[in-house]
């Protein structure tokens, strides 16, 4: 069976000789030829160059051709902040404005077209990777979910939208749903055999608001995907367990998660659905700080916990960190390609947890001059749902100002692993006040997060 | 052939006044032009009717966006399909559109093969440039796609401001022809100046767009010139432009507010021209302008008074 042929199967829930293996190598792929993030996202050769390189070398069943949430963005008049480690962010929102303004719906002429922004670039290389390995691995064409594409130009003002203006917010996701239609177009044209819709936020939202905002324009969006002759996925950040069931009742060929939720759980609810499911090797503590042999017990693991693996398809958490040793991703392809030989290799593997969290003095919480926001997050510069949870806490803090102390710590820097396990939080993006949890996974509006430090004032 | 140059400019930067100069300089010449509105009520289609060229009015939108390119499209092959073509056509494009697209419309292959496609002319707000600029992406577009600058009002700018111009539309496009002038006045040679623009580099910007554009059209009723004026200078600071004729006891009138600065002058309706819709103003405004609130925040001012804001 051809590579893609095993990630064509999985995605139909069909029974496959091996589970296939996708690393969503992102702006990742530009440290395999040496050159930076921006680089990559912005020059044709290049992003060619290192998309052929890293399936020469992470020998992927399916092939990430673009993971970039901010093309849509920049070309709608977000102004973005270039990275040389990693995707652009979001620097502004064009959107954004006082709550005594109406917010705006932008007109449907402003809708991007094959010619705007990025996409001549990056449709020209999606061609050019089809034309060279498109007859034996399946390609993903990655585009931008509604919601954190609402969120980009609304800024974090959405989250209050969606208890103050339902009817904005219908009409913005309708505005950015038709965006959704008009990219997955493009990259299906351009040769893509997966449309995948990322939306992080989809874990920082309710169930409730899922089905009140989200769930509609998902099934239509799905749907005009496989129209189309694609399929179809849904991917997600964060913990998203809440909302496992509501997604794969969009018509999603697959949903892919990150190591915030835990994939056995999720299986049997996607299993129930006929839905495939993707993930989710953990891309900070095991792909970037852990060993080659981290890597390959976690995929062997995550294997044999499943009875069976029929719809699996082992992938990695989200976009890959930067700085990952190549060696890991190396170690997880084996794993995956080759489980009996890895079985047998690290069967007398202990993975060694060298976190040292006596390192780590955390704040005398009962004893507080001032109250002590802080926001755990794995990445706000890379992840969408931290980048609008740290936008949240950000807000408060400009709103008290002195009147509180407030704190930003990242899963990509070791000894804030530490200070993160030995909090004990349970999920990121997590907001704590004077030490104790207060939102887990979900951006509060502004008057909830205000009103939580209020009472501890 | 039919020779085509393309106007743009920001809203206020002077294109209507620049266009009559330019209509003079070819008299014996058939003439046709193609003027482009934003807002649902055209006022420009009227002020030029007294030129003497065929007049095509496009309204409610940019002849660049997907809503109304089939309309310019289906305009230029009328004007080319006439038995007697005009030989040079003038396309004033909406102060708020973005023409980077130009030079793939007029060159899909079969469909404009009797067109010369003679380039851009930028015209620039020379007191109010660095604000536009800043604020509006399509001003950098306008400018990015233009072949001629020309930097007007400049009787109204300081020469810092002056050269703070050259220097942005020289970093864009190096060598570009830049003139300074007044009042939308050119000299012919110029137009010389002017590169072949099929064979120009692109826009040195990626292609984007302004999803904070905004219109609304208000009527107005039972105003006077001072109450009218009064209302304007109130909100006309957080708009683009103001523009509409007004039938006040005085007469008529032609509002045309270009940022804060209001101006009301008497207007005429020629027999000839088609005749404006009156006391209804169209309001140009967006990132973050708050147009809206200020309106509203006006109208109770003046009891007695009637206005209506229709989206």
């Amino acid at each position: 069976m051809l590579p893609k042929e095993l990630v064509f199967n999985a995605l139909e829930h069909k029974s496959t000789p091996r589970t296939p293996w996708i690393p969503f190598s992102g702006a990742h792929s530009a440290r395999l030829k040496g050159y930076t993030a921006t680089e990559f996202l912005q020059d044709e050769d290049k992003m060619v160059e290192c998309l052929l390189e890293v399936n020469r070398l992470f020998k992927p069943d399916g092939l990430c051709c673009i993971f970039d949430l901010q093309v849509e963005a920049e070309i709608l008049g977000c102004d973005l902040l270039w990275a040389d480690d990693g995707p652009p962010s979001v620097a502004s929102h064009p959107l954004d404005c006082d709550e005594d303004e109406d917010p705006v719906v932008p007109c449907e002429c402003t809708i991007p077209s094959a010619e705007d922004g990025r996409i001549p670039l990056i449709c020209r290389s999606m061609r050019r990777i089809k034309e060279a390995i498109g007859d034996t691995t399946a390609l993903y064409g990655l585009i931008t979910g509604p919601l954190t594409l609402a969120s980009h130009l609304r800024g974090s003002n959405i989250f209050m939208d969606m208890f103050d203006d339902d009817e904005y917010v219908h009409d913005l996701l309708d505005f950015c749903n038709k965006v959704a239609f008009k990219m997955a177009d493009y990259f299906i044209e351009a040769g893509m055999d997966v449309i995948a819709v990322v939306d992080p936020l989809i874990s920082q939202i309710s169930t409730a608001h899922f089905e009140e905002f989200i769930a509609e324009p998902f099934t239509a969006l799905f749907e005009h995907i496989k129209s189309k002759g694609a399929y179809a996925s849904f991917f997600v950040c964060g913990d998203a367990t809440r909302n496992i069931e509501v997604m794969c009742k969009t018509g999603c060929h697959s949903i892919s998660v990150d190591e915030n939720v835990n994939i056995q759980t999720a299986k049997a609810i996607c299993d129930k659905y006929n839905v495939s499911i993707g993930g989710n090797i953990p891309l900070t503590t095991i792909m970037l700080h852990g060993t080659q042999q981290d890597n390959m017990k976690y995929v062997i693991d995550m294997l044999d916990s499943f009875e069976d693996t029929t719809g699996l398809i082992v992938a990695t958490g989200c976009d890959m960190p930067f700085g990952i040793p190549f060696e890991n991703t190396i170690g997880c392809m084996q794993a995956a390609q080759h489980p009996d030989e890895v079985r047998e290799m690290v069967k007398d593997y202990v993975a060694e947890d060298d976190t040292d969290l006596s390192a780590v003095e955390l704040p005398d919480y009962t004893n507080l001059k001032k109250p002590l926001v802080e926001a755990f997050t794995l990445d706000p510069a890379t992840c969408a749902a931290c980048t609008y949870m740290v936008a949240a806490a950000d807000e408060a803090k400009a709103a008290f100002g002195d009147a509180i102390d407030y704190k930003v710590y990242k899963y990509t820097i070791k000894e804030d692993i530490a200070r993160t396990k030995k909090m004990g939080v349970p999920n990121l993006p997590s907001l704590y006040i004077n030490g104790e949890l207060k939102f887990k996974s979900i951006i509060p509006s502004r008057e909830e997060l205000e009103a939580a430090i209020r009472a501890v004032m | 052939m039919t020779k085509l140059y393309l106007i743009t400019g920001f809203l206020g930067s002077g294109k209507t006044t620049f266009l009559h100069n330019l209509v003079r300089l070819f008299p014996s010449r058939r003439l046709a032009i193609v003027v482009n509105e934003f807002g649902k009520v055209g006022v420009d289609g009227v002020l030029l009717s007294d030129l003497r060229a065929k007049l095509v009015e496009i309204n409610n939108g940019s002849i660049f966006c997907s809503c109304r390119v089939e309309q310019f499209e289906d305009g230029l092959a009328s004007l080319l399909a006439l038995a007697e073509p005009p030989e040079l056509i003038f396309v004033e494009a909406s102060g708020l559109s973005d023409p980077t697209a130009v030079r793939s419309i007029l060159t899909q292959s079969g469909k404009f093969d009797s067109l010369d496609y003679a380039g851009a002319i930028c015209l620039i707000d020379a007191a109010r440039f660095q604000k536009v600029y800043q604020t509006a992406r399509v001003c950098r577009m306008q400018l990015a796609v233009a072949d001629l600058v020309l930097i007007n009002k400049c009787d109204l700018a300081e020469p810092r401001q002056l050269s703070e111009i050259r220097a942005a539309a020289e970093a864009q496009k190096p060598g570009r022809p830049v003139h300074e002038t007044s009042f939308g006045r050119l000299e012919p040679d110029w137009l010389e100046e002017m590169a072949c623009p099929l064979s120009a580099d692109g826009p040195a910007e990626i292609h984007t767009r302004d999803i904070t554009l905004q219109k609304l059209t208000l009527h107005l009723s039972d105003f006077d010139l001072a109450s009218v004026e009064a209302f304007l200078k109130i909100f006309a600071g957080d708009t683009y432009r103001v523009k509409g004729v007004l039938s006040l006891p005085e007469g008529l009138y032609l509002a045309d507010c270009v940022g804060p600065l209001v101006e009301l002058r008497p207007f005429a309706i020629q027999e000839t021209s088609p005749a404006p819709e009156l006391d209804c103003l169209t309001v140009l405004f967006g990132n973050g302008l708050p147009a809206k609130k200020s309106i509203r925040a006006a109208i109770p001012l003046f009891p007695g008074r009637s206005v209506s804001i229709i989206q």
